[in-house]
């Protein structure tokens, strides 16, 4: 276990560290952030003046170097627009998009594995064509263009949910459906297309002869089988989630990370920048570390392959 | 109480009056026409003293002659006369149906603003007011950078500054907060602040806390000589501040700067307390912002919401001057929609009274609609296309600029049909423009001769002559601020097309190109917003030529290496010199001299001003409008009782 564990840790951190240096090099190809929040009637000297202040002036590679230092300590340096600390800056908004990725997540398993497995078990009826339809119009559509039509049936016309905004629950139902709709097709369509695939081998008939009552043989037996395949892109999905929310939280005002980065990028905010892609990187890492370990508990082939 | 839209129509150019003048040239030149005739029965006697030494017969011949020239020439004077007297007629005739439209035109409006003016007695003075705002400051501290782009939703509302604009240029103006003067020597500058006025949190205003807040913006404050504020440019002319009494502050200047009073108490220079931001620090401000504006902040979630609250102590009343009126609704929260189109949903879902800054296409959603109505305010500025001049050889060919000749820049005017575009891809309230300021500015520059009204024949007649046919340039078109500029844009460009020119348009992201321009990195033709000035405004180019296309402009071509073209020298002289100019009627004359020849120059193709467009349920009534580029001011909204 720790053998394979430690490898990939230390992959890992590698990973972050290219990714971490590209978003460096990459903030610093956007533009100059002064000349995006300077006054209009800045002078020259006023301008040089700011930029000095940022560290701006410096060599690259002392710039990044002193940038890689904060890494290390978690100092990322002050928002240039706020002027508030860019980890406070980033850190007081995650939760609320750990929140709304979670609630997509669970949306994404709660609806798609369930239909995905009842469209497999009944292929070619209607409650299969009505999943598979279901999961083409959802793929198809734009996230952002989803979440207008339902705020438009259910906040305009209907009234039943608040158009935006971080509130109570009935302020989550519409960004979490938002961005669950291409994960729940996926799922669905990726569970279907696993249970078919495992409902045709010889050990389900088998189970299926041994008497064994339906639902066992589904739950225990064919759908354990194939999860292990749907394992890796709910991890994925999880990670794109978080990362893949700020278009889902532009339009439903949802105040989290995604929409201070979004914005941050159109200001040119370095600090705020860095700390959000970090923490997306992360993010990615950790959830593909996990995804790994699960391997070990759901598959015993590679649990054993490990071990020995 | 003023109204906008009524002020609008007062300074507006009456077209009778055009028509008029036009009808009065015409009947000029009818009479020099027949002056000319006059000349011709000179010669008449001069022939007739010759003919005395002819023979009879030659002399009867001769009369008869002149006999039937004579009538010929009466007969043609009575045509000219009767043509002269029906197009007198006609225009008269046109000037009184414009003139009765105008009256018609009038009296709607009347009856409308007197139907809100009864209206105002309904108003309900605990109302809260919630505004869907599509940006949100990250800071509330108005002197940092974050901080100052918050003025719908926390600026206007928490702070007052110093100073207001009544005519494009910040003034002194009675019944404010202070007043300013120049010393004699031009050594200093000195503000008195009124008396008796507190910030929200009871701390005074005084001549101690205003010397402070320029200190702090400058760095100089010595409770954190590190603060940084995005204003500090600003105040760089700034010398010592010394208090003079306890309502007085002398800033000293070193050379005189001309625009001390809106850098010191514009719009932006918003004032804050002394005692509380050096006893809290200036984090804790920037959370919880203490003002001496008409709203005091109550709570901020960050990107989500702002609330704020009459102040009742505040320093004047809803019939004070200028910028400074008390508010009305008791409440004032800001939501913060960065997406337009769930902006318009909150309102159309009732969870917003008034949705801020929309574009046409939102806009038109709620027109002509019983539950919404839409409110157009104008912007102070005016889109047009820049145009380097100052180069004298193309910096992409390397051969002759084009735009040197300006019969090409003439052919570039005459070739764009802005009314067509706003009456039929905008909303048809915008300005078309004829210059860098808009259309109300008195004295108006459309009074120029030769406006470059829409006329391709022309265009393509003058880019012949000068032998530009298929010119190829480039536009470059800052996109993501102004109002529906991916739709007018291709249309500008089409019409350009279409009279010989061929144009590309580089859609860019607005901060690069920003940043590209000021930094006079766009060699070719690129799209701005320049000038700004109030509608009617005695002395509006003041301020508009700050940001027109010149040497020390922000966005320009022009470079202080540039090779000049001899009228524009002309016009950049005109232009330093009344920058400099303290004596504002004359600064105001030589901006004037200063347009009529950028105009007859045409050194760029106006456009027009767009507007800023906002949705409303029908209880909100708006009539105040300030000409700042800060829209619609939330202070003076009015929400009726149900």
């Amino acid at each position: 276990m720790a053998a394979h564990l430690i490898p990939r840790l230390l992959q890992s951190i590698a990973v972050v560290f290219v990714v971490v240096s590209l978003v460096f090099v990459g903030s610093r190809l956007i533009g100059d952030p002064i000349e995006a929040y300077a006054a209009r009637n800045a002078t020259e000297e006023a301008i040089e003046a700011q930029r000095d202040r940022l560290g701006l002036l410096d060599p690259m590679i002392v710039q990044y170097g002193n940038f890689l230092w904060g890494v290390l300590n978690l100092d990322f340096g002050d928002s240039i627009f706020s002027e508030q600390p860019a980890w406070d800056e980033v850190s007081s908004r995650m939760w609320a998009t750990v929140q709304l990725s979670l609630a997509a997540f669970v949306l994404i398993l709660a609806v798609g594995v369930p239909v995905g497995v009842l469209a497999a078990i009944r292929r070619g009826s209607i409650p299969d064509l009505i999943a598979r339809l279901f999961a083409l119009v959802s793929q198809a559509m734009p996230n952002f263009w989803l979440g207008l039509v339902l705020i438009f049936i259910f906040a305009v016309q209907l009234g039943w949910l608040p158009t935006s905004g971080k509130g109570g629950f009935e302020n989550l139902i519409l960004p979490a459906i938002t961005l669950a709709g291409f994960g729940m097709a996926a799922t669905m369509r990726l569970t279907r297309s696993g249970m078919l695939e495992v409902l045709s081998n010889d050990y389900i008939r088998t189970a299926q002869a041994k008497g064994l009552a339906q639902r066992t043989v589904i739950v225990r037996h064919a759908l354990r089988n194939a999860l292990l395949g749907l394992v890796t892109f709910l991890g994925i999905t999880l990670a794109q989630l978080l990362a893949g929310s700020i278009i889902v939280e532009v339009v439903f005002a949802w105040p989290g990370v995604g929409r201070l980065i979004f914005r941050s990028i159109s200001l040119r905010d370095f600090p705020l920048i860095q700390v959000g892609v970090l923490l997306i990187a992360v993010w990615f890492v950790v959830i593909n570390i996990l995804v790994d370990l699960s391997y070990n508990f759901l598959d015993p082939r590679i649990r054993v392959g490990s071990d020995a | 109480m003023s109204r906008h839209w009524t002020k609008l129509r007062r300074t507006k150019l009456s077209r009778r009056s055009l028509l008029s003048a036009s009808a009065r040239a015409g009947v000029g030149a009818a009479g020099l026409a027949l002056v000319g005739c006059g000349g011709d029965d000179d010669d008449d006697q001069q022939q007739q003293t010759v003919a005395q030494a002819q023979p009879e017969q030659q002399q009867e011949q001769q009369a008869m002659q002149q006999q039937q020239q004579q009538q010929a020439m009466q007969e043609q004077q009575a045509q000219q006369q009767q043509a002269m007297q029906q197009q007198e007629q006609q225009a008269e005739q046109q000037a009184q149906q414009v003139e009765q439209q105008e009256q018609q035109q009038q009296e709607e409006l009347d009856r409308a603003t007197a139907q809100e003016e009864a209206e105002v007695s309904e108003v309900d003075l605990d109302a809260e007011i919630i505004v869907g705002y599509g940006s949100f400051p990250p800071t509330l501290d108005i002197t940092t950078a974050g901080g100052g782009g918050g003025q719908g939703a926390s600026n206007n509302l928490h702070f007052a500054a110093l100073a207001a604009y009544n005519s494009g240029r910040v003034i002194q103006s009675e019944g404010g907060f202070g007043d300013w003067e120049f010393a004699e020597d031009l050594s200093s500058f000195i503000w008195r602040v009124k008396e008796g006025v507190t910030f929200h949190n009871g701390e005074p205003l005084n001549a101690e806390s205003i010397q402070f807040y320029w200190e702090r913006i400058l760095g100089r404050a010595e409770y954190n000589p590190d603060f940084e504020s995005s204003l500090r440019a600003r105040a760089g002319w700034m010398g010592d501040i010394s208090i003079v009494d306890e309502q007085t502050v002398s800033i000293a200047m070193d050379p005189p700067f001309v625009d001390a009073p809106e850098q010191s108490g514009g719009i932006n220079f918003g004032l804050l307390p002394k005692q509380y931001i050096i006893d809290n620090g200036d984090e804790h401000f920037a959370n919880n912002p203490i003002g001496c504006g008409a709203y005091q902040f109550m709570s901020w979630i960050p990107d989500q919401e702002i609330r704020s609250q009459r102040f009742e102590n505040f320093a004047f009343d809803h019939d004070a001057p200028f910028q400074w009126k008390a508010g009305w609704a008791k409440y004032i929260t800001g939501r913060y929609f960065p997406e337009e189109q769930a902006r318009a949903a909150a309102l159309e879902a009732g969870e917003v009274d008034i949705a801020y800054r929309i574009s046409p296409d939102v806009a038109a959603q709620f027109e002509d609609r019983d539950d919404f109505k839409v409110i157009a305010l104008p912007d102070v500025r005016v889109m047009a296309l820049e145009l380097p001049v100052n180069q004298s050889l193309d910096p992409i060919t390397g051969e002759e600029n084009p735009w040197r000749d300006v019969r090409v820049r003439q052919a570039a005017n005459y070739a764009i049909d802005a009314d067509a575009i706003i009456e039929n891809l905008l909303t048809g309230t915008e300005e078309r423009a004829y210059s860098p300021f808009p259309a109300g500015y008195d004295p108006p520059i459309g009074n120029l001769p030769g406006q470059y009204n829409y006329d391709p024949d022309k265009a393509r007649a003058l880019l012949e002559e000068a032998g530009q046919i298929g010119f190829a340039f480039t536009i470059t078109l800052p996109t993501g601020l102004w109002t529906a500029d991916r739709i007018w844009m291709p249309a500008v460009q089409q019409m350009l097309n279409d009279v010989g020119f061929q144009v590309e348009v580089d859609y860019a992201d607005f901060g690069n190109s920003l940043s590209l321009i000021r930094n006079n990195e766009v060699p070719n033709p690129f799209v701005f917003n320049q000038a700004g000035v109030s509608s009617g405004a005695p002395l509006g180019p003041a301020f508009a030529y700050r940001l027109v296309t010149t040497v020390g402009s922000p966005y320009s071509h022009a470079q202080e290496t540039d090779d000049f073209l001899p009228e524009f020298e002309a016009f950049q002289a005109l232009i330093d010199e009344a920058n400099a100019e303290f004596d504002l009627q004359r600064a105001n004359d030589l901006y004037y001299e200063a347009a009529v020849i950028s105009y007859e120059n045409a050194f760029q193709v106006p456009l027009f001003g767009l507007p800023h467009l906002y949705a409303v349920t029908p209880q909100i009534l708006y009539n105040e409008y300030y000409d700042t580029s800060t829209g619609l001011n939330a202070i003076y909204a009015q929400k009726l009782k149900a």
